[in-house]
């Protein structure tokens, strides 16, 4: 009892300045917290409840959820098996996982969507413990690869999903769907394009060089929403005319140039990255005769990428939180509903916090997961403790 | 054919000449594109004449610069640059601010601490900058009506209307703008004088004394700042006069603050909310680049005798800062970039304002390439000053 | 080994340059023959109708965010006013009101949208003015509805007209020609203001419950709506006065691109037709009815059904005769429009401009002859 008194007496306290920023810190928790259960408990959830649909898929047309839901499912045993495989989540993060997956099916159920939901549910426990299991045994190595596998055709699949069989037009893909589609493709396109103009920048040949830090500097060099509307009004004036470049979806268009802006971002941290190596890791390459090729893949760019991996993450969660911003291209994704939900109906006037609160939530559930994720892979790392 | 084969392979065995020649390849595919992109630039109509004529509407936010609506287009973009400029300087500072402490709060042994700068990220980072500019607004709409505005002996004004401080302002009668001339050269003989100083007292080794008292160069060089400035200012017949701000109301029951400094709640909020934001982000990046230093240096650092303090503001931070400055950079121009969401609360920077002019003249197409150019010239200065700062800080070391 | 991949990037170099260098000048031909040829189609008439026949489907630009004209329903549809319309237009041309791509348009980027041939018919509660007529390539059509700014103060503040206001604080919407309207009035009476310009509605009014402006000012049918929808945590609609002055005329309708008279003609007189059929007492229901056995010519001209034994009267609009028919059909007469989404927010048609041309109001469809 004395040991524990005095671990707290040195954490909590020890200092003036130690006991003045506990004292702080109790004052700003109590001020959150009363006023976070003062809100949720007193509002009128009815503009939330009328539009969960909306929310979630958008304008997809009546008839064709099968696609989000197969979608949905498919992700849930990619995500919760590789959950077990790759991140090894301890008891209390599975039971945080537990009330999160429990309060987002509570908020979004429907009446129509009960079976629906039931499979998504059992489904992901059952793929969580069929990981458990294959662990265990001597599959785990193939299943592995099989699980790499998936995660690297995932998005095609995704996109088959979506316009097989007469699909609905890319406008119509709306709601939290469209940002997690966005983000993804942009993401995956814009980290290799990224790595390889931080090489060029980084590269001794001086024309390579000025055009690939031309290339950052003007991507980074104006806001999004700026681009996106640029993508919607000037792009098809600039693509060519044959195969029907001109005439692509907005959706498509937005993607591209989401995948240019996290290019952009990425080859920025990755620079920050190449610049912290040791010189002497790159002589000592030299010295070794090792082919550029080699040199990048073996010495510089796992040092390189270790130490800016919680930036990179960073970048990656604005990047799907600035997919948000294609409401300027008459896309209604998650946000867009969110604000626009509440002049549906008279009654709604006013609840806005409401409608947007759920919105925050929703991103919040994603961006929590990939910063854990980073926590996690930093740690699997060692950084901060060598 | 021989020969020239021969000659061939010995130009290319060297490095030099092949790198070369890499090169221009790269340059001719980049060229080609180039070409085709201007050519069908040359094809879009892109004029700027229409931003000649009278704008026609208000403006809520003028700083450093009168502007009515009888005023070009031009004058009203240009009073959205300077509003984006000012919440942008204004929020990067505190931004930076922020995020050291917060990143060092995180590696804090104070449990509580570093608990409360963990929540602080992971709340605030993931949820999307818009709702949180509104929620800000929200806050900020909260204090008092100006009907029931706290006035604190009329030297502050505070409503949802605004928080007026007391300012200065130029006296109309004397001219102000040599005294502001002035003031710079005696800011910069106080810097010499301070700095020559100290360097004295480096270079000699033992302190200045004047008749056995120690003196201190910087005390040195802020006094002498002090006595000259106050007596320029009296000399001058005071150009500056103190700005109180006052709540009144006008003829028809109207109740107006005006006067001293103002601190709008849309100006509130949103410097609020970006600082906050990106705050977090900072967090995330000093955090990363500490922990990237080896162990050793905070342990060398403390077998040392050195304070928690002087570690970090020594030892720890000046090395960590090689690899923070890129992406810290990144930061920065994601916020000047981020500004434009204020649209959503009545702060009329340029973007918000850009839109206006193209809903009014509905040429959007120049439009776009000008705020295209204000914001890459904004984030290029931004740009080379860190670069300039990156330069310096990675030119030591391996 | 570096020498070889040398000579191989040499090689591809010296064709490409070979490939690269004639079909220079056929892209240079090229761009040429292309800038002539649109700087030929700009006065040439685009043919829009065509294109949305070809197409099947019609592209109307709208709003999602508008109580009564324009928004986004739960169920993932258009509702509103001038939905209506689009589906009537659609109905007209394409026989099925279904066959609409709605593209949800803010206020900044509608006309660039119509004009970069993005939508086909932009219906967005749009003011006719004649900047927007000529200067933005634009044709409006008929007017679907009469609105005016107006301008809502708290009751308590005790204005009554506009120049009490002087030194107020006025809450805006953004890129609206109600925020130049604001700036005139008050800019000729000589008077200061300040406004505050936003983005969205919601912000607006919060900032207008807690008195951070003194007054809103946007259309009126607008205000109705906001006033008999004002919580009563913050006084309700008594607490709430309607300016009567009008501080200008908002006469909102469709819009098509200019130079596209076929397709401008179809869109007008479907307007013009729906307003015609509640002169003429076809509703819906009562459509088909009175297409089979029309009261008189003037009737069956307008359905487009032959009157006794005489001919089917066609007055080349490229469309199905039977057009008008259709888009009563799918959405009604001018009245039940009006009734099913402006009536439920207090905007009643008796006495306002609105009203039909017969009682006293602009409503008034040129004849079908």
């Amino acid at each position: 009892m004395n040991q524990q008194l005095k671990w707290a007496y040195n954490t909590f306290s020890g200092s003036f300045y130690n006991t003045l920023i506990t004292f702080l810190s109790l004052v700003i928790f109590g001020f959150i917290a009363s006023n976070l259960f003062g809100f949720i408990s007193t509002s009128e959830w009815a503009v939330v409840s009328a539009n969960k649909r909306l929310l979630l898929v958008g304008r997809l047309p009546q008839g064709e959820e099968w696609r989000a839901w197969s979608i949905l499912w498919i992700s849930s045993f990619l995500i919760f098996s590789s959950l077990k495989i790759f991140v090894k989540p301890s008891i209390k993060e599975l039971i945080f996982i537990t009330i999160i997956f429990a309060s987002v099916c509570f908020i979004f159920i429907t009446q129509d969507a009960i079976f629906n939901v039931i499979i998504f549910s059992t489904l992901s426990l059952s793929s969580y413990l069929f990981a458990k299991y294959i662990s265990q045994t001597p599959y785990i190595t193939i299943f592995r690869k099989l699980l790499a596998f998936m995660w690297l055709t995932i998005i095609p699949l995704i996109f088959l999903i979506l316009l097989i069989e007469d699909g609905p037009k890319p406008t119509l893909w709306g709601g939290f769907l469209l940002n997690i589609i966005l983000a993804g493709v942009a993401i995956s396109v814009g980290f290799p394009l990224g790595l390889l103009f931080a090489l060029g920048r980084a590269s001794q040949l001086p024309a390579v060089k000025i055009v690939c830090t031309i290339y950052i500097e003007t991507i980074r060099g104006a806001p999004l929403v700026g681009w996106l509307l640029l993508a919607w009004f000037v792009l098809p004036k600039f693509l060519p005319e044959f195969w029907n470049l001109n005439e692509t979806s907005v959706v498509i268009r937005a993607m591209i140039i989401l995948s240019a802006f996290t290019s952009a971002y990425t080859a920025e941290v990755i620079r920050g990255g190449l610049q912290s190596i040791p010189k002497g890791q790159i002589e000592a390459a030299d010295s070794l005769n090792l082919n550029l090729f080699t040199k990048l893949t073996l010495i510089v760019l796992p040092q390189a990428i270790r130490v800016v991996i919680p930036a990179l993450i960073s970048t990656f969660i604005a990047v799907f939180k600035d997919t948000s911003l294609v409401f300027v291209l008459a896309l209604t994704d998650l946000l867009q509903v969110g604000r626009i939900i509440p002049e549906q109906d008279p009654e709604f006037f006013g609840k806005a916090l409401e409608a947007l609160s759920v919105v925050a939530f929703l991103f919040w559930i994603v961006s929590m997961a990939l910063s854990n994720l980073s926590t996690r892979v930093e740690r699997s790392m060692g950084i901060g403790t060598r | 054919m021989d020969i020239f084969i021969d000659k061939l392979s010995k130009l290319s065995r060297s490095q030099r000449n092949r790198n070369l020649f890499y090169q221009l390849l790269f340059l001719i595919l980049v060229g080609f594109f180039a070409n085709y992109l201007i050519s069908k630039a040359m094809q879009l109509e892109l004029t700027l004449s229409h931003f000649e004529s009278r704008s026609g509407f208000g403006i809520s936010h003028t700083f450093l610069k009168d502007y009515t609506s009888n005023d070009s287009r031009w004058s009203a973009y240009f009073t959205g640059v300077i509003n984006t400029i000012r919440v942008s300087l204004v929020a990067i500072i505190l931004a930076t601010l922020l995020g050291t402490i917060m990143g060092v709060a995180r590696l804090s042994k104070n449990v509580l601490f570093s608990t409360i700068a963990y929540l602080y990220v992971e709340l605030v980072r993931n949820t999307p900058l818009l709702i949180q500019i509104i929620f800000w607004q929200i806050i900020f709409l909260k204090l008092p009506r100006i009907t029931e505005a706290l006035t604190f002996g009329s030297t502050v004004v505070v409503s949802n209307r605004g928080i007026l401080l007391p300012y200065a302002k130029p006296n109309e009668d004397v001219n102000s703008n040599i005294f502001v001339i002035v003031l710079l050269f005696i800011t910069i003989i106080s810097f010499a004088l301070s700095y020559y100083l100290n360097k004295k007292e480096d270079i000699d080794g033992k302190k200045l004394k004047i008749q056995n008292y120690n003196i201190n160069g910087s005390l040195a060089g802020t006094f002498v700042f002090l006595i000259l400035s106050v007596s320029t200012y009296f000399i001058l017949q005071r150009p500056f006069v103190l700005d109180l701000p006052s709540l009144y109301q006008n003829s028809k029951g109207t109740y107006l603050q005006s006067g001293g400094f103002e601190f709008t709640p849309e100006f509130g909020a949103i410097l609020f909310a970006l600082v906050i934001y990106t705050g977090t982000f900072i967090t995330e990046i000093v955090r990363g680049s500490i922990q990237s230093l080896s162990k050793g240096q905070t342990e060398a650092a403390q077998s040392l005798g050195l304070s928690n303090y002087q570690s970090m503001t020594l030892i720890i931070l000046p090395q960590a800062l090689r690899s923070i400055i890129p992406p810290l950079t990144n930061q920065f121009l994601n916020l000047t970039k981020n500004s434009s969401l204020s649209v959503v609360i009545a702060y009329p920077e340029l973007f918000m304002v850009s839109r206006t002019i193209m809903n009014n003249s509905g040429r959007a197409l120049p439009v776009f390439f000008l705020i295209l150019f204000t914001y890459l010239s904004l984030s290029l200065i931004i740009s080379l000053f860190m670069n300039f700062i990156n330069r310096r800080v990675t030119r030591i070391g391996a | 080994m570096k020498s070889k991949l040398f000579f191989l990037l040499l090689a591809v170099m010296s064709l490409t340059l070979v490939l690269a260098c004639s079909s220079e000048e056929v892209e240079e031909v090229a761009t040429e023959v292309e800038v002539a040829k649109e700087s030929k189609d700009d006065h040439e008439d685009h043919s829009t109708l065509e294109e949305v026949l070809e197409r099947g489907s019609l592209k109307c630009g709208v709003n999602d965010n508008l109580t009564g004209f324009g928004v986004l329903t739960s169920a993932g549809s258009f509702e509103g006013f001038d939905i209506d319309y689009c589906k009537a237009v659609a109905a007209a041309i394409l026989g099925d009101a279904s066959k609409v791509e709605y593209v949800p348009l803010t206020a900044s980027a509608r006309f660039e949208a119509l004009g970069s041939e993005e939508i086909d018919l932009l219906i967005r509660n749009t003011t006719w003015t004649a900047s927007r007529d000529r200067d933005l390539g634009n044709d409006f059509t008929a007017t679907t509805f009469y609105d005016g700014q107006g301008m809502m103060v708290y009751a308590d503040s005790g204005y009554k007209t506009i120049e009490d206001m002087a030194g107020a604080t006025i809450c805006v919407l953004q890129g609206t020609t109600t925020e130049l309207n604001l700036d005139d009035r008050f800019k000729s009476a000589g008077l200061d203001y300040t406004p505050l310009t936003f983005e969205t509605n919601d912000p607006l009014q919060a900032a207008f419950e807690e008195k951070r402006c003194d007054g809103w000012t946007t259309d009126k049918s607008g205000l109705a709506s906001k006033r008999a929808e004002f919580p009563a945590a913050a006084g309700g609609p008594e607490a709430l006065v309607v300016l009567a002055e009008t501080l200008s005329k908002e006469p909102l309708g469709p819009l098509t691109r200019d130079n596209d008279s076929e397709f401008y003609d179809v869109v007008q007189w479907v307007v013009f037709g729906l307003i015609q059929a509640e002169e003429s007492g076809i509703t819906s229901s009562n459509v088909a009815a009175m297409a089979a056995d029309p009261k008189d010519p003037g009737m069956a001209r307008l359905l487009g059904v032959p009157y006794g034994d005489g001919k089917v009267a066609d007055f080349s609009f490229g469309v199905d005769p039977t057009f008008i028919q259709h888009a009563i059909k799918a959405v009604g007469n001018y009245g039940e429009i009006y009734e099913k989404h402006l009536t439920p927010l207090g905007l009643t048609r008796e006495g306002s401009l609105n009203a039909m041309w017969t009682n006293g109001g602009l409503i008034y469809a040129p004849p079908f002859r």
